[in-house]
């Protein structure tokens, strides 16, 4: 058996004997197991998973050990994910931290920086946010006016930042702040760590259309911070957002897979409440033909990103490809929220919980919700501005 | 999902071998003086000395192990050249026809298809579009009467597989034979049809053709166990084809976005043009993934690509179709003069379309097999 193998089979048995039955269901949003000083957990059986894949460093499979990872090859990774999958096992840990932050810190930091807050984001001990967007700084995202003033012995953080996803839960923020007005807008952007517990941060909640109020608008009024907390050196805060928001986009095109709370069939819908004649078809025929675009569309994504991955394994990645997946994977979301309303029919229209089945509420809450894809992480303009200068040579 | 070294190798001498022999203009020449066979003989010749009319048979048939990824990176050069040769209805479908039999025509006429000295074409359709489970032509105490209506290539084919129904009691695609029947053969009527797109296709009647049992290819009344599997490969490396035009005709409009000036500026930077090549390229690479997919599953050995095949050629056929209308847009006046090449490719497109399955049969079959 080749070592692969030997880890599929090693892997396997241990996610059967480790992952409890309550944790192999699709996750509802109030079950998911969100990092955090003050982490609550909803059953005991979400404890357990979560503490066990800690343990393996399996929350970050393959970061360094070193830093309480996992450790794994991205073929190891790829193996445990594909296993977790068969399970339909819950993911054992969300946070912003593990998704964009720990990637770019691994890439950017200094070593004190990855002793000081990797080994955390893997243990879950810290829920992060991100603040990049300012009220007036959202697609022109360089000309944010948020400033982080010298004082000698700290920096003195003055501004606000807005679509703060979840701040008010959160314990610490890295955001984009400028360190230098005098060069042009993309140089004086430095990227520094904030404690929240700091004199002078507040957040205020933001309704969404959804009815929800995932995103804060965060104010710094005269934050004091230490000055070992810029990542990446001063004024060279640029670099280390791209290539954060390399992950958030990778992040955003597979997001049903891992922030979606459940991942509706739409055959299945289809069949409940359109039903089927007698020879197996859908009963609307154009509800049917729009089911084949929304699966062709999702089902060709999976095959680009596994393309993505034997591009990367043979090392001969096609630079314009990446720069697809949020693009087309947002889009394919926001296509199947609108045929999973419309196959609803009328249970999609109601506002009242209670008057809903939970499912039908999910729905009718993730059709709203997921209008931010298009739009956070660049929007799909910017980046289909991106794919025309950089995958395609057109002309600024 | 990836061509490995040989697979690329493979792709660049077939380019290079194009670009040099067989650029665009050899098929505006065939389009403007055609050749009684409806392809340049000598193309298909050094075609040939290159391999490829052995690319998808096993090794004991003379293939050279590039598989189906190695074909399909052909295919893609031949359809970014739209080079004008029998190996797509003599080869992908013919050669691999007589391949998957298994009987005696292996080793009596395969030899001839992989030396280039015998020519296959399918007839299959028969009435406007492909629909196999309608076969009409029927085959009944050893007279074969019937009319194909769309074969691909049929000007230059020495032989013809003809579908045709043998057993009288049966519908759809039960009860289906695969027939060789030689071109010269008493009753064989064949109507050559210059398409819009400078190749050819034949009409040809079947008018109380005798056969003899020799001439069944695989068992009787059940040639659709292998000729559905050997039509789902095809589709994917036609699809490979179509990508390559529709990659081609991104990149030729580019360049001329990178060139053509209005109000003092290259027209590349506009954003509303941009924006729709930065679409029209994400189109291209979900299809690309497809077709990679699929001709990557045959590779591993998968046996069933039914529904790979039909996801590919639907998403081929809205690509190509987007991308030639877009490039005839974007290149604006020029675009639709004859000048230009950008309208061979989109008559080509169309054509492709029709060809093993238009968007509307493939849609259908993909829903059915995924049970809704």
């Amino acid at each position: 058996m080749s070592p692969i193998d030997e880890f599929r089979q090693q892997t396997r048995a241990w996610l059967e004997e480790n992952c409890p039955a309550s944790q192999r269901r699709p996750v509802v949003k109030e079950e998911q197991i969100w990092a955090g000083r003050d982490r609550v957990f909803a059953t005991p059986d979400a404890k357990l998973w979560f503490e066990r894949m800690r343990d393996k460093g399996w929350t970050a499979p393959s970061w360094p050990t070193e830093y309480g990872g996992g450790g794994l090859s991205r073929d190891e990774e790829k193996v445990l994910e594909q296993e977790m999958a068969r399970l339909h096992c819950r993911p054992p840990l969300y946070d912003l931290g593990l998704w964009m932050l720990g990637p770019a810190l691994l890439v950017h930091g200094n070593e004190a920086q990855k002793q000081e807050h990797i080994s955390k984001i893997v243990r879950g001990d810290i829920r992060w946010a991100q603040g990049y967007s300012e009220p007036a700084a959202g697609s022109d995202l360089a000309s944010l006016k948020t400033r982080a003033e010298d004082m000698g012995d700290h920096f003195l953080v003055n501004g606000t930042k807005i679509w703060t996803t979840q701040a008010d839960k959160a314990d610490w923020i890295f955001a984009l702040v400028r360190t230098d007005a005098s060069g042009t807008k993309h140089e004086g952007i430095s990227f520094i760590l904030i404690d929240m517990r700091t004199a002078g941060v507040s957040t205020t909640p933001i309704e969404l259309i959804s009815g929800e109020s995932e995103f804060c608008q965060t104010f710094f009024d005269d934050v004091k911070v230490p000055k070992e907390n810029i990542v990446g050196g001063l004024n060279n805060g640029w670099a280390v957002a791209k290539e954060l928001l390399k992950h958030e986009r990778k992040l955003m095109a597979t997001m049903e897979s891992i922030v979606q709370r459940e991942d509706e069939s739409l055959v299945e819908l289809a069949t409940q409440y359109i039903g089927m004649d007698e020879s197996g078809k859908l009963n609307d025929s154009s509800i049917r033909s729009r089911i084949t675009d929304q699966l062709m569309t999702a089902e060709a994504l999976e095959y680009l990103n596994e393309r993505l991955f034997f591009q990367h394994r043979s090392k001969q990645v096609d630079p314009g490809l990446p720069l697809t997946v949020k693009y087309l994977g947002t889009n394919a979301m926001q296509q199947k929220d609108e045929l999973l309303l419309q196959i609803l029919g009328n249970h999609g229209l109601s506002w009242q919980e209670q008057s809903h089945t939970p499912r039908e509420h999910n729905i009718v809450q993730n059709w709203a919700y997921n209008k931010a894809h298009t739009i956070a992480g660049g929007t799909s303009e910017i980046q289909l501005n991106i794919i025309a200068k950089r995958a395609l040579g057109l002309p600024a | 999902m990836v061509l490995n070294e040989e697979q690329r190798l493979l792709q660049s001498s077939i380019r290079d071998f194009l670009n040099q022999r067989a650029p665009v203009s050899a098929l505006r020449e065939l389009r403007d003086n055609p050749t009684p066979q409806g392809f340049d003989t000598s193309l298909w010749r050094e075609l040939v000395d290159l391999g490829v009319s052995s690319i998808v048979l096993s090794e004991a048939h003379g293939g050279f192990g590039f598989g189906w990824m190695g074909l399909g990176a052909v295919m893609e050069e031949i359809g970014r050249h739209l080079a004008v040769t029998p190996i797509f209805s003599s080869v992908v479908i013919g050669a691999a026809l007589i391949e998957a039999a298994d009987d005696h025509h292996s080793t009596e006429i395969l030899p001839e298809i992989v030396a280039g000295t015998r020519t296959l074409a399918f007839a299959c359709d028969e009435g406007l579009r492909f629909n196999p489970g309608a076969t009409a032509t029927l085959l009944n105490q050893g007279v074969l009467q019937g009319e194909k209506s769309f074969v691909l290539n049929g000007s230059g084919a020495t032989d013809f597989l003809v579908l045709a129904r043998t057993a009288t009691d049966t519908k759809g695609t039960d009860g289906l034979s695969l027939i060789l029947i030689p071109r010269d053969a008493t009753g064989v009527t064949v109507d050559t049809i210059h398409s819009v797109d400078g190749h050819n296709f034949a009409r040809v009647k079947f008018d109380q053709v005798a056969v003899d049992h020799r001439q069944f290819v695989g068992a009787p009344d059940h040639a659709w166990d292998f000729v559905s599997g050997v039509l789902d490969r095809a589709t994917l490396a036609l699809a490979a084809e179509m990508l390559g035009g529709a990659r081609e005709l991104l990149e030729r409009t580019l360049a001329y976005l990178n060139d053509r000036e209005q109000f003092d500026v290259k027209i590349g930077s506009f954003q509303a043009l941009q924006h729709r090549c930065a679409q029209l390229f994400c189109q291209l690479e979900l299809a690309q993934s497809v077709v990679y997919k699929g001709l990557s599953a045959i590779d591993q050995g998968q046996q069933d690509v039914a529904k790979l095949a039909s996801h590919a050629k639907v998403l081929a056929i809205d690509c190509y179709q987007k991308m030639s209308n877009e490039a005839v847009q974007m290149h604006g006046g020029m675009g639709i003069t004859d000048e230009v090449d950008i309208g061979l490719f989109l008559k080509r497109s169309r054509v492709c379309n029709q060809i093993l399955g238009d968007s509307s049969f493939h849609r259908e079959r993909f829903a059915t097999l995924c049970g809704y």
